[in-house]
């Protein structure tokens, strides 16, 4: 005969289990879509050039609002990337 | 061969975020469960409307049919139909190179919107017409501040490599892309490109310190952990990419086929003679859509495009197609695509068994072919018997407007003038014979001042 207390713990540990996987799909579902493999050479690379294409883009926008500003006086704003 | 398109296109497998799949003739996606948080965010955040808007992206609608697989399912969308897909390997460089721009131009919206593409596959990207379009829904997920773009790689191997290889080295060299599903590697893009590539730094950094830094990678793993990529970083990566692509040019050269209509052997009279012969065909043929096969810039083939019929053309020649292409390009063309193929060895089955992307033959039949001032080629030039090529057109299509060109002809005649004459079959009779084993003689019309003619042929059921 099964006791009363066993099945109170195990409908608890399925209520717990059925709380807990949406919340751990909503976490971990970005990551199940990665599904390319995009190789720690190429991230590597990416890490390595970051300082310095970051700069230049900075750079090339700030020019780009300044000639922008130039061109039209009365227009404010630039690239939403800016 | 089994047609699993029921249960999921073949080539649909790789990205466990939903799958392709056919049902009644029409296309449709299953979105899984495991993508719905991304799917929901790229409707709900204004990316696809944006998308859409700008003409970048195919549109869908949800769809009310039962899900191949329901268990994963989330949602079933019916995207717009792509009337013909074409492959990378088959595309000229002006339309990589904007199924490039594509790309970055969508990952820039993309990362306005707070996504990112989590692949760059040039196998996404259609043509609907001369448009280029992304078809894949499931290519965005939620962008997460400081890390790299993860399609990085991808792209330079399916984008940048190809087209630098036949910016910089040689135009054929797009047809790499069939070998190499994947892109083509890097490490033998920089040993294929000229050492003075090293002086472009878009072209340094993304090919030559690529492949170095990958192959580096596979003798030691770097350290990568900890490490951040800021956003303007990422959005420099994708300009410094944009760069290069926009830098590498090539121009048709005026190569035999660019040229062959005005140096071959018709008159204007004749010319003009055979366009209205053409026309007719295609009216009394009324097709659905039309192939045509050896097309050279096309001219024929807009008979049917201008009449809004979808046109495919296919010639081995890339100035031709790269000609053809950018006319449409700048006319706007909805109903015409050219692409590039060698009819003597078309784009076969590619990828896993075989099956991952459609070979030419598997992509029709076509409702109409048109081959004009092609058998010649076929049988004097490249010794293809009659009866194989009459075989061949039974496989492809409903319906046939061929040109006969027979030996008196002086193209045929030039052909032959180096070589023996081994082609004792080859004459009208032989033709006729060939033919009317599958085809149904509809109509035959000889153009004017001239001894080639040109037929229309319906196959047997």
């Amino acid at each position: 005969m099964i006791r009363s207390d066993t099945i109170r713990s195990t409908l608890t540990r399925a209520l717990f289990i059925a709380c807990l996987t949406p919340i751990l799909v909503l976490f971990l579902s970005d990551d199940a879509q990665a599904y390319i493999d995009p190789s720690s050479g190429s991230y590597f690379l990416q890490f390595l050039l970051a300082g310095l294409l970051g700069a230049v883009f900075s750079v090339k926008m700030f020019w780009r609002r300044i000639t922008g500003l130039l061109r039209n006086p009365g227009r404010k704003g630039g690239d939403k990337n800016a | 061969m089994p047609d699993d398109d029921a249960n999921g296109l073949f080539g649909s497998f790789r990205d466990p975020s939903g799958f392709v799949f056919k049902n009644g003739g029409q296309v449709y996606r299953q979105i899984n469960k495991c993508y719905r948080n991304n799917y929901d965010f790229f409707i709900k955040s204004g990316l696809y409307e944006r998308l859409v808007k700008d003409g970048l992206m195919v549109t869908h609608e949800k769809a009310v049919i039962s899900p191949p697989d329901p268990a994963a399912a989330y949602a079933i969308i019916r995207p717009e139909q792509v009337p013909f897909i074409s492959f990378p390997y088959e595309w000229c460089f002006g339309q990589l190179k904007d199924a490039a721009s594509l790309t970055l131009n969508i990952q820039k919206i993309a990362l306005e919107y707070g996504m990112t593409l989590k692949d760059a596959n040039a196998f996404n990207i259609q043509f609907i017409g001369c448009r280029p379009v992304l078809i894949d829904t499931l290519s965005f997920e939620r962008y997460r501040p400081g890390r790299p773009w993860i399609a990085y790689r991808q792209f330079c191997q399916h984008f940048l490599a190809p087209l630098a290889l036949m910016a910089k080295v040689d135009v054929r060299l797009g047809w790499l892309m069939e070998n190499y599903i994947d892109g083509i590697p890097l490490d033998l893009t920089a040993a294929l490109l000229p050492k003075r590539t090293r002086l472009s730094f878009p072209l340094l950094a993304n090919i030559h310190l690529h492949a170095r830094s990958l192959k580096k990678a596979t003798e030691r793993e770097p350290d990568i952990k900890n490490r951040k990529m800021s956003k303007a970083a990422l959005l420099g990566l994708i300009d410094n990419l944009e760069s290069a692509i926009s830098k590498l040019k090539w121009e048709p050269a005026h190569s035999l086929w660019s040229d062959y209509y005005d140096e071959n052997n018709y008159s204007k009279f004749s010319f003009d003679n055979k366009l209205a012969i053409v026309e007719k065909f295609l009216k009394e043929a009324r097709p659905a859509n039309v192939w045509d096969l050896g097309s050279n810039t096309g001219i024929f083939a807009r008979l049917a495009s201008n009449a809004g019929i979808p046109t495919v053309t296919f010639d081995q020649d890339y100035s031709a197609v790269e000609t053809s292409y950018r006319k449409a390009r700048h006319d706007g063309e909805k109903n015409f695509l050219p692409l590039v193929m060698e009819l003597l060895n078309p784009s076969g089955g590619t990828g896993w068994e075989n099956r991952e992307r459609k070979s030419f033959v598997e992509r029709g039949p076509a409702d109409t072919v048109l081959a004009l001032a092609l058998i010649h080629h076929l049988a004097i030039r490249n010794n293809l018997p009659l009866e194989k090529i009459a075989e061949f057109f039974n496989k492809i299509c409903n319906k046939l407007i061929i040109e006969f060109v027979p030996k008196e002809d002086s193209r045929v005649k030039k052909m032959l003038a180096c070589r023996e004459d081994i082609f004792g079959n080859y004459n009208f009779d032989g033709f006729c014979r060939a033919f009317g084993k599958y085809f149904d003689m509809k109509g035959s019309v000889t153009i004017d001042k001239s001894s080639r003619s040109i037929h229309l042929m319906k196959r047997r059921p």
